[in-house]
């Protein structure tokens, strides 16, 4: 069955794309990503190595704490094998055994991806060499994704687990505040207890045949087996479509963000003698309100992470790259959502300034905060300066995203509209670099943010 | 019969008053949509746009509205439909409503006002809304709402907004016999006094029910103001 299957997909796959183009993809991928990999080099002034156990173990905390909000099943199962787990005269957990050894080995694999991605970007940024992160990453995501299932199906091992790892990773956040030394061998460390906390959460869902199968199991995998191939077929014609089918990016942006219910956040309405531009305003203070508390926490690491590059003095090839990708990241959240749904007699004045405004301001009271903690010790740029950089980056990117967004008439959620918008203000402010020390490149990045949002439409 | 009343007005100011429409040409795909419109709506007037589907009713209302690209002019109260004075003269409601998902119903009519720069049409929204009888779901995002209510809110908000011109597609489609009643008690209040209403229908009744003058739409080609 399983030869058949796969002999069916290698045969789906070769007629939809062509195998020669998908080599031909890889192998351009693949020289990119080696030359890439070659081009990198460390910075002149490192990050203090002893910052990155915090950093990795906020991570894992973050992924821990997504795990609590685990209510959909994450292995789903299509309708025929739903009917094999339903009506199936064994224990659905045996059934599903094969899904669920696959969903392991998927995400082990991709753990490994990133720790390897991560392991490069260590060494360029810290300055060491670090093989055992991609170990390390591989465990992290085998245990969160162990975890994730066992408070799915709401083992009664699961909420200890959780709690362990959650000291574990909590201890090693604050070993090097408290003074405890773990140096490069931290990934490692990391990589042998969240891999032996993982097999043992592993081990646990795909054993215990004794313990029912959640009773809603078959309903939840097949209303997010649904949604799931709705946002693909959404993706797939965006991506066919991107450049004709703009109504139709738009409707589906639109969807993707629609909520229900009632609202739980509100704000108080601004007076009425502000116009369009209160209006704007108070909508995207609202929307930011609103984000989903995990991408709060995406856009305060991210904030973090743009921070500490610029404190580092970093200019120039990947790292710039990946600064104004950040940038572009936090822009597209920090952006208030567009008016083109309808025809609203808004001048573009207010619409940028409302869209951009409150974003902008969330931003530079963080940065101001991370400035005045003196969390920048040991770069090479002032804690304010810095700041103030980061200030200016955001704000470039987020009135170019304004821009760019609404003369496309794309959402500034697609990820290529806020990856161009985020790279293009990186190269600006690079640019601006030859006008001098960091407050000449935040004032002329600032001024440009300026003319932009008066001048153009 | 349009000639003669557009006359009537043509003495005081032609384009104050009125909603014109000359040698307007919608193209889709390369294909005419709608050719050679020409059309003069006088103040405090209800008109009615029928024709079969695909005729181009919606897409004379879109263009209209300026979200469609034309050939020709259009002119509302003396403004273009993509000026800013243009986009304030008019509410368009589609035949599927247009809400913005990330606010509550209330939220709606609070930032409508804002943009629109007229702080009464908040109360005046909250007003229609529970003459809708949405009073109870204003809180509420509008995402779970059915299509009906949908439609409600949108119509709400347009009339709060007590625009010259109301444009409307097909609005008593998706409306329960209670909120047709408001709607249409709605559309001969602002007839009375001046505004514009053009929608598109297909019910024979409401030729009389509003008072309305007809303009046949088919195979992109309009016809002249009747009734």
């Amino acid at each position: 069955m399983l030869r058949r299957r796969v002999g069916r997909a290698y045969h789906w796959v070769g007629r939809t794309f062509g195998w020669s183009t998908i080599i031909y993809l890889v192998l351009w991928i693949a020289l990119f990503v080696v030359g890439g990999v070659q081009s990198a080099a460390p910075l002149a002034t490192p990050i203090p190595l002893h910052a990155l156990p915090v950093v990795l173990d906020v991570l894992v905390l973050l992924a821990l704490a997504s795990v609590a909000l685990q209510r959909t099943p994450p292995v789903v199962v299509g309708r025929a094998y739903a009917q094999l787990v339903g009506l199936a005269p064994w224990p659905a957990r045996r059934v599903l055994r094969p899904r669920l050894l696959g969903y392991f080995s998927s995400r082990v694999l991709v753990g490994a991806v990133v720790g390897t991605a991560m392991w490069l970007l260590v060494s360029i940024l810290f300055a060491a060499s670090l093989p055992a992160l991609a170990a390390a990453g591989a465990a992290a995501w085998l245990l969160r994704s162990a975890l994730a299932l066992l408070v799915y199906e709401r083992r009664r091992a699961a909420w200890p687990l959780v709690a362990f790892a959650t000291v574990l990773a909590a201890l090693g956040a604050a070993a090097a505040p408290l003074g405890w030394q773990q140096g490069t061998a931290a990934p490692a460390l990391a990589a042998v207890v969240a891999g032996a906390l993982g097999a043992l959460a592993a081990v646990l869902a795909l054993s215990g045949e004794g313990e029912a199968y959640p009773a809603g199991y078959l309903y939840d995998a097949a209303v997010v087996s649904e949604f799931r191939s709705a946002m693909l077929y959404a993706v797939m014609t965006q991506s066919v479509g991107a450049l004709r089918r703009r109504g139709a990016m738009a409707r589906s942006s639109r969807r993707r963000g629609r909520r229900s219910g009632r609202a739980r956040l509100r704000l108080p309405a601004p007076p009425a003698e502000y116009g369009a531009l209160g209006g704007m305003a108070w909508r995207s203070s609202l929307s930011l309100l609103r984000s989903p508390l995990l991408m709060k926490l995406a856009l305060l690491g991210a904030l973090g992470y743009v921070y500490a590059t610029l404190s580092a003095g970093v200019v120039g090839g990947l790292p710039l790259a990946l600064l104004g990708l950040a940038a572009g990241f936090l822009a597209s959240w920090l952006l208030g959502p567009s008016v083109e749904a309808l025809p609203l007699p808004v001048d573009p004045f207010s619409r940028g300034v409302g869209r951009v405004m409150p974003g902008v301001v969330a931003a530079g009271v963080l940065f101001g905060v991370l400035a005045a903690a003196g969390l920048s010790r040991g770069g090479s740029v002032a804690g304010s300066e810095a700041a103030l950089l980061a200030f200016a980056l955001i704000t470039l990117a987020t009135v170019t995203l304004e821009k760019s967004s609404s003369w496309l008439h794309v959402s500034h959620r697609e990820w290529t509209t806020w990856g161009l918008s985020g790279l293009l203000s990186g190269t600006l402010l690079w640019i601006l670099s030859a006008l001098g020390g960091p407050g000449a490149i935040a004032t002329g990045a600032l001024g440009l943010s300026l003319f932009a949002l008066l001048i153009l439409p | 019969m349009a000639t003669s009343e557009t006359s009537a007005t043509k003495d005081k100011d032609p384009s104050a008053a009125t909603v014109t429409l000359e040698g307007v040409r919608v193209r889709l795909g390369g294909e005419a949509v709608l050719d050679e419109v020409d059309l003069t709506i006088p103040a405090g007037m209800t008109v009615l746009l029928r024709g079969p589907n695909g005729a181009g009713k919606s897409t004379l209302l879109r263009a209209m509205a300026g979200l469609l690209p034309f050939d020709g002019e259009i002119m509302l109260f003396g403004a273009r439909p993509r000026t800013l004075p243009g986009r304030a003269a008019f509410a368009f409601v589609a035949d599927v409503p247009v809400l913005f998902e990330d606010l509550t119903v209330r939220e709606h009519a609070t930032f409508m006002s804002r943009a629109y720069d007229r702080p009464e049409a908040e109360a005046a929204a909250l007003g229609w809304l529970e003459r809708f009888d949405l009073a109870e779901r204003i809180d509420e995002f509008p995402g779970t709402h059915s299509r009906g209510m949908r439609h409600k809110t949108a119509l709400a908000l347009a009339l709060g907004l007590e625009p010259g011109l109301l444009l409307l597609d097909e609005p008593f489609n998706t409306l329960d016999a209670e909120a047709r009643g408001t709607l249409q008690g709605a559309l001969l209040e602002r007839a009375d006094s001046g505004a514009i209403n053009l929608l598109s229908a297909h019910e024979q009744s409401l030729e009389s029910d509003l008072g309305a003058r007809v303009v046949e739409v088919r195979g992109g080609h309009v016809g002249k103001l009747r009734g």
